[in-house]
């Protein structure tokens, strides 16, 4: 008896030897699953529904939400506005980002610590900080960016920056590209830092210019880094919701109203939950076939 | 210590956890107020403090911000951890209500003592639907129109009674880019003119829903007052401004001098004389009620703060907190905390001696009483013809704001950019009287 015991116990003490790796990732998976899996399910069969945020019971209504969405002409004046919001946004932050790290990388450059430090500021603050900054540098009567451009003349009058339908959008995009450029610029500046000199080296010998280094030794080399951060920078641009809404709600007459704020508004203003888990589910594919197109067309998977 | 004794001291531990979790669950009131202002803040532990004391429970507060509220109740609602107690607006209390998260209230007023407790007709304003009542008014106010007494008086102005009268001082004053006559504040965030476009909806007898709460929209005084509220935009607002934002540049507006007049509560006085104290004791605030359109009597303007007992654990207990709230030298302390911004909604607290004394409101009894007398013809956004679940798709919604944007914005005419509004507000109040 005692060996037969001793034997079971042997077998279990082994199965637990085997599978300890299993029952180590068993919590983490479960929290994972409740924490990410369970509310994408959820949203996904919401979506299928006619729920209220304020009368609880729902019934299915299948693709309803959807042929809602899709036909209502709001959801096209924001899926425009959120395009030209992410495009914008993009171009001026890699620009920013790459010029910026180019400089740092610069050996003439001094003081290089102390700059590193400054240009990540911005990225530090909460989105709040930043949308209240900004609300008083663009402010039409105290902000700081009027006094300037009258002071030297290239206005008569103090410009209403998110009032004009010319100047809304734009003043947004700058506002994200202060935000978001020193994220881009450490990056870019941090894979610069891997790229041998030699490389550098053999293209000073063989008579490069800095344009011919640029292109077809810096690019190449720092490929990865700016298509890994492409990917990241539109899913978190196209998702933003709190910098545009704490500015402009949504207006002046929904030429701010990128599909986040549509969305918000479908579900806490209209009280329409199931309307708006179908515009999330929308949503996630516009940018699943984005990020695809990034990873196809940019030829990522290859290398 | 062996494996069995171990054992044994967890599960004896987990035990007397487990009990002592029930026993402090029961025990504990869960109160949710949106008070920001340190002082409230303050008197709200205060009174939590000595209801603990007198009662043997705990009290946990908790600061819910007005923009938050919605956000917040409905999580926990769905999370089954809504407080016992909590604040709202009424657009709040028709909400909670109607998803069945609150309880009715007419005991905790019939055992305050009714309507000979309550102010007359305050009750019923703004807490009462289909006969019951969904929550109890904490404290009330109405909108007056507030200018620069000293600006008015070197212009040798005086206050404006009619529409007439209010744009000519408006145009009177302002001189741009330093000055404006009255600067309207039309950002999506704030909601500012949706509440100061109301006031002059009331004034004009009109309103955004009839009685039987229909879109009201396209009438001849509702585009009556949008043609009053366009005007007044061109004589005082800076042409073309659409995004400043009531809560965020109003007050700053005010006390620098770039603004002369605006639509607002009795707030302002407290907060002038908190951060501005200068100013304030220059008596530059003056007031009066809201201009009417000629030949109109007119209404206004106003809302209530209440008391939801909201579907918590403890309900006995938070009963017996509401109550608590309204003893007269609490509540009269507590409505001191902003003077003139908050008016009782109980007699003994209108009456109250302690409460007419109070310097600063001798210092203000003029806008103070004004306030009074409108509260008792004011009503909140969208409630013109009482409480109902429609009024949130006007009071926040932006309809207003996006109507204005569209004619100051985009040219568009005032019929047009009303009828657009119409139609979508009728299918809007469709859409959720199907689902009701």
């Amino acid at each position: 008896m005692k060996g037969e015991k001793a034997g079971a116990f042997k077998n279990i003490t082994e199965l637990f030897d085997r599978y300890m790796g299993v029952f180590f990732l068993v919590p983490g998976i479960i929290i994972m699953g409740l924490i990410i899996v369970y509310p994408i399910v959820t949203n996904i069969l919401l979506s299928f529904t006619d729920a209220h945020l304020i009368r609880g019971i729902s019934k299915n209504v299948g693709f309803d939400n959807y042929l809602r969405i899709i036909k209502d002409p709001f959801f096209m004046n924001s899926l425009y506005t959120t395009l030209l919001w992410t495009v914008g946004s993009l171009i001026l932050q890699f620009s920013f980002g790459l010029i910026t790290a180019l400089l740092l990388n610069n050996p003439n450059i001094k003081a290089k610590g102390i700059f590193r430090t400054l240009i990540f500021v911005p990225y530090t603050l909460p989105i709040i900080v930043v949308t209240i900054l900004w609300r008083w540098i663009l402010n039409r009567f105290y902000g700081i960016i009027n006094y300037l451009l009258v002071a030297v003349g290239v206005i008569n009058n103090n410009v209403s920056w998110f009032s004009s339908s010319v100047t809304v959008m734009p003043s947004l995009v700058v506002m994200n590209t202060w935000f978001g450029y020193p994220l881009i610029a450490l990056s870019i500046f941090a894979g610069l830092q891997t790229i041998p000199k030699e490389f550098y080296e053999v293209a000073e010998i063989e008579g490069a210019s800095y344009w011919q280094t640029f292109i077809y030794v810096i690019l190449p080399s720092i490929k990865r880094i700016l298509i890994m951060l492409l990917i990241l920078r539109t899913i978190w641009i196209f998702n933003a919701f709190d910098m545009i809404y704490l500015v402009t709600g949504g207006g002046p007459n929904r030429m701010t109203e990128i599909l986040t704020i549509y969305g918000y508004n479908l579900g806490w203003k209209e009280y329409w939950i199931g309307r708006a888990a179908a515009l999330s589910v929308i949503l996630f594919v516009i940018l699943f076939f984005l990020i695809i197109f990034y990873m196809k067309g940019l030829k990522l998977e290859e290398e | 210590m062996s494996k069995k004794l171990l054992i044994r001291i967890v599960i004896l531990s987990l035990i007397v956890v487990f009990f002592r979790t029930s026993a402090l669950a029961q025990e504990t009131l869960r109160f949710w107020h949106a008070f920001t202002q340190p002082v409230r803040i303050e008197m709200m532990e205060k009174i939590a403090s000595d209801f603990e004391k007198e009662y043997g429970v705990k009290v946990q507060i908790e600061i819910v911000p007005w923009a938050q509220i919605k956000t917040k109740w409905t999580a926990a609602y769905a999370a089954g951890t809504l407080p016992d107690v909590m604040v709202g607006l009424s657009g709040d209390t028709m909400e909670i209500w109607l998803a069945g998260a609150s309880n009715p209230m007419d005991n905790i007023y019939e055992e305050l003592g009714g309507d000979k407790f309550f102010t007359p007709g305050v009750v019923d304003k703004f807490s009462k639907y289909n006969g019951q009542l969904i929550a109890l008014p904490l404290y009330a106010h109405a909108r007056l129109l507030l200018y620069r007494a000293d600006i008015f008086k070197e212009e040798g102005l005086e206050p404006p009674e009619t529409w007439d009268e209010l744009l000519e001082v408006t145009a009177k004053l302002t001189n741009p880019p330093t000055r404006y006559g009255a600067i309207q504040f039309l950002n999506l965030t704030g909601f500012g003119a949706t509440e100061c476009f109301y006031s002059l909806l009331r004034a004009n007898e009109a309103s955004f829903l009839d009685e039987n709460f229909n879109a009201n929209i396209n009438t001849p005084e509702f585009i009556e007052t949008v043609k009053f509220f366009v005007d007044w935009y061109k004589a005082g607002s800076p042409q073309g401004e659409l995004s400043l934002d009531f809560h965020a540049d109003w007050y700053s507006s005010f006390t620098t001098g770039l603004n002369m007049i605006g639509i607002d509560t009795m707030f302002l006085a407290k907060s002038l004389e908190t951060e501005n104290p200068e100013l304030y004791n220059k008596r530059v605030l003056g007031v009066c009620k809201v201009p009417t359109n000629k030949g109109k009597e007119g209404a206004y303007g106003g809302e209530a703060i209440s008391l939801i007992n909201t579907k918590g654990p403890n309900n006995e207990l938070a009963e017996e907190f509401i109550k608590y709230l309204y003893e007269t030298d609490r509540y009269v302390g507590f409505l001191l905390t902003i003077p003139a911004g908050q008016y009782p909604v109980t007699i003994a607290a209108s009456e109250s001696e302690r409460f007419w004394s109070y310097p600063f409101i001798i210092e203000n009894k003029e806008g103070v009483q004004l306030t009074l007398e409108c509260i008792e013809n004011a009503t909140p956004v969208g409630m013109t013809y009482g409480i109902n679940p429609y009024a949130p798709l006007v009071s926040k919604s932006g309809l207003t704001e996006r109507i204005m944007h569209k004619i100051i914005g985009e040219g568009v005419p005032i019929e047009e950019a009303v009828a657009q509004a119409q139609d979508e507000l009728e299918k809007a109040v469709k859409e959720l009287r199907e689902r009701l």
